[in-house]
């Protein structure tokens, strides 16, 4: 009778024990919606996409954490863009409601993320947080809890920013100290930081279309004089002026067709198609990549972030986030 | 054994459900308390005094009857209560709208009550006073407005007409014509006047002498102002001290409506032009001093923080930190200004007192000294 009893007992505990391992390995994959602002570069030796997203908790263990509070966090992750191995995927911010974060810049170690709480410096190798908000030398107190108040200046190669004080500094990229900017950077960012122009990071970059363009060695590409293939539009990287999304020897475009369009890897000579791909959600940016990559955002049909890598050879998608087993 | 053990354990049980009921929220969290309308100034006694209507929204504690509402009576000088008063139960949002020399009127959510004026017992209330019509008129911004010139509080009754309590008189009678033509269209719940906003702040006084200016060389993207002042033409700067995201706590008065302004007005009743509903004044300007409202730090938006600043010589006066910054300002006749603020508890032992905000008044002094005074404040037990 009471062997009975134990082993009943052994059994709910086993039942129960696997149930909870179950959840836990099954993760808490959930929506990703990755930040527009993405930064590409190299660790050990090879090409990677800095991405920030937000993601939601998902899932069995998602929906019951939910249950208990509001689980939006803020994370990074380097996404290999051959292969879409998530080199790490380190959380940044959990706080409620999700704050908006975007890669500024990414090399020689670092990567460089502003977000609405301040400047969040991680480490590319494994995506540790090595200095953040208050926490950076040379910044500390004075810093700008301000997702505007940050930004890239090419010119430089390094990340800009306002203090409070009305002072511009600037932090190379591979470092992680601020020091006063330039003169010259200076003049160029001190009245544009933490102007309030605040963009919508999780939602579409406007205007990632359009008839015409320039290529990168000044050409304009104008597909209204193409007559038999109006349909198509030419992918804009939003870049300073027109950026036309392209690779050496080939350009992307998009041809509308309901309820997705259809994306096309063309020759840029004869426009004929050597690839095509079916957007499985809306067109929400487009970046050229070194490695004659171009780098797409969307998402699938469960909002799922999705970085599709354009290259001559076709595309590739990837899924955005990779959280990972619960730990508790 | 086991037997007496259980009840021990339900003893024990019972006891702290107790002491968490009632006990230590009384103890720890001390009110919250809401103020919904303006002060207003008055004399008892030939002290000038603010009366203060208020919602007592917090924790019951041992307190029998539980949530209420009442009136509080500070002496402006001072600081003093003279006295708190509870108003009958269901008197929601109490709003102190005129004060004659024996009586207070004060407007709720449901109608209107009046309270004596030296201690705040009342007389009567809703249903108990005459002249009201068949139904209480309710008590929104716009019925039981106070005109000075008449020296009469005015609504309109659920019919539509519109009647007044001559101040000290505990009966309402019917407004004479040149009454009704000026107030008619301004009362009660069909059309009526826009409600007015209090808290509001502005970069530069009314006088312009007077203001906030980002310091040379500031940064577009940085809100950082400094205090200046403009004499003989020349304008420089006050005091050193950086504010952000700041502006002068104005004083807000309804504008009175013209006389005859309603007679054959139709609806929508475009009387008064949008954005000349309210005379505005800086708070203490007159008095020599203004009240700054900025962010208490560049990264703290949040949280807001008054500083109190001499306008002669720049010397800051007093500071204060309040979360949720000024609801209303008003200046007594003798100089202070009262001011409606929403703020923290400061719990004992430096607790944070409790979780929700609650409505202070502040009073700042002629001589730009401020004076927090925490409303509907309980004792031990929640008494």
């Amino acid at each position: 009778m009471r062997r009975r009893l134990l082993v009943i007992l052994a059994l709910v505990v086993a039942a129960a024990g696997a149930g909870v391992a179950a959840l836990a390995a099954g993760g808490v994959d959930g929506p990703t919606r990755p930040s527009l602002d993405l930064a590409v570069t190299t660790v050990d030796g090879r090409d990677v996409a800095v991405v920030a997203y937000e993601h939601e908790a998902g899932g069995a263990m998602g929906r019951i954490l939910w249950a208990f509070s509001r689980e939006v966090t803020i994370r990074v992750a380097a996404i290999d863009l051959g292969t879409g191995e998530h080199l790490w995927d380190r959380e940044i911010s959990t706080a409620y409601p999700g704050i908006e974060a975007g890669v500024l810049a990414a090399g020689d170690g670092y990567a460089y993320v502003t977000t609405d709480d301040g400047l969040v410096i991680v480490d590319l190798d494994d995506g540790g947080v090595v200095a953040r908000d208050d926490g950076i030398d040379g910044l500390g107190a004075a810093y700008l809890a301000s997702l505007t108040a940050y930004d890239y200046d090419a010119a430089t190669n390094a990340v800009v920013t306002l203090t409070s004080g009305g002072e511009v500094l600037a932090v190379p990229v591979g470092t992680t100290t601020a020091e006063p900017a330039g003169a010259d950077a200076v003049t160029r960012w001190r009245d544009v930081l933490n102007t309030g122009t605040v963009r919508d990071l999780y939602g579409n970059q406007p205007g990632t279309t359009s008839k015409s363009a320039l290529a990168a060695d000044g050409s304009s590409i104008d597909l209204n004089t193409w007559a038999t293939r109006t349909d198509f539009y030419l992918l804009d990287t939003g870049a300073d002026r027109y950026g036309v999304a392209a690779g050496s020897g080939f350009l992307v475009l998009e041809a509308l067709e309901h309820p997705h369009s259809r994306l096309s890897i063309v020759d840029p000579e004869t426009y004929e198609p050597a690839h095509t791909y079916r957007l499985p959600g809306t067109l929400r940016q487009v970046v050229n990549a070194p490695g004659d990559r171009v780098l797409i955002l969307t998402e699938n049909d469960e909002y799922t972030g999705l970085l599709v890598v354009a290259t001559a050879g076709g595309f590739t998608e990837f899924v955005v986030g990779a959280p990972g087993m619960r730990w508790f | 054994m086991r037997r007496r053990l259980g009840a021990a354990a339900m003893a024990v049980m019972i006891v702290v459900l107790v002491l968490g009921a009632y006990v230590v929220p009384g103890f720890v969290i001390r009110t919250t308390a809401s103020i919904a309308g303006p002060p207003f100034l008055t004399t008892i006694d030939g002290r000038a005094v603010a009366l203060v209507g208020y919602d007592d929204d917090g924790m019951p504690g041992l307190r029998p009857g539980g949530l209420s509402s009442g009136v509080l009576a500070i002496d402006v000088a001072t600081g003093d209560t003279v006295w708190d008063a509870k108003l009958p139960d269901a008197t929601w949002e109490p709003v102190v709208v005129a004060a004659g020399e024996r009586y207070v009127y004060v407007r709720h959510t449901f109608g209107v009550a009046i309270i004596e004026l030296d201690d705040g017992d009342t007389v009567a209330r809703d249903e108990d006073v005459d002249g009201l019509g068949d139904e209480v008129p309710h008590g929104r911004w716009d019925n039981y407005v106070y005109d000075p010139r008449r020296e009469a509080v005015l609504f309109a009754t659920d019919e539509g007409e519109t009647r007044q309590f001559p101040l000290d008189e505990v009966a309402a009678v019917a407004a004479d014509d040149a009454t009704q033509d000026t107030w008619g269209c301004q009362l009660g719940r069909e059309g009526g006047a826009a409600p007015i906003t209090y808290d509001v702040t502005r970069a530069v006084t009314e006088t312009r002498d007077v203001g906030l200016v980002p310091p040379d060389g500031t940064p577009a993207g940085l809100a950082t102002t400094r205090l200046h002042v403009v004499e003989d033409g020349v304008r420089r700067e006050l005091s050193p001290v950086d504010f952000h995201d700041a502006g002068l706590v104005q004083e807000v008065v309804p504008r009175l409506p013209p006389e005859r302004a309603c007679a054959g007005v139709d609806w929508p009743y475009d009387i008064v032009e949008p954005g000349e509903e309210a005379v505005l004044t800086t708070a203490g300007l007159a008095g020599g001093h203004v009240v700054v409202q900025s962010s208490a730090g560049p990264n703290d938006e949040e949280s807001r923080r008054l500083t109190v600043v001499d306008v002669r010589t720049g010397a800051i006066t007093a500071t204060l930190d309040v979360r949720g910054g000024v609801a209303v300002a008003s200046t007594a006749p003798s100089g202070e200004v009262v001011l409606v603020v929403e703020a923290d508890w400061e719990g004992p032992f430096g607790s944070p007192g409790g979780p929700w905000p609650t409505d202070h008044v502040v009073i700042v002094g002629t001589d730009g000294a401020v004076r927090d005074i925490v409303v509907a404040e309980k004792g031990w037990f929640g008494l």
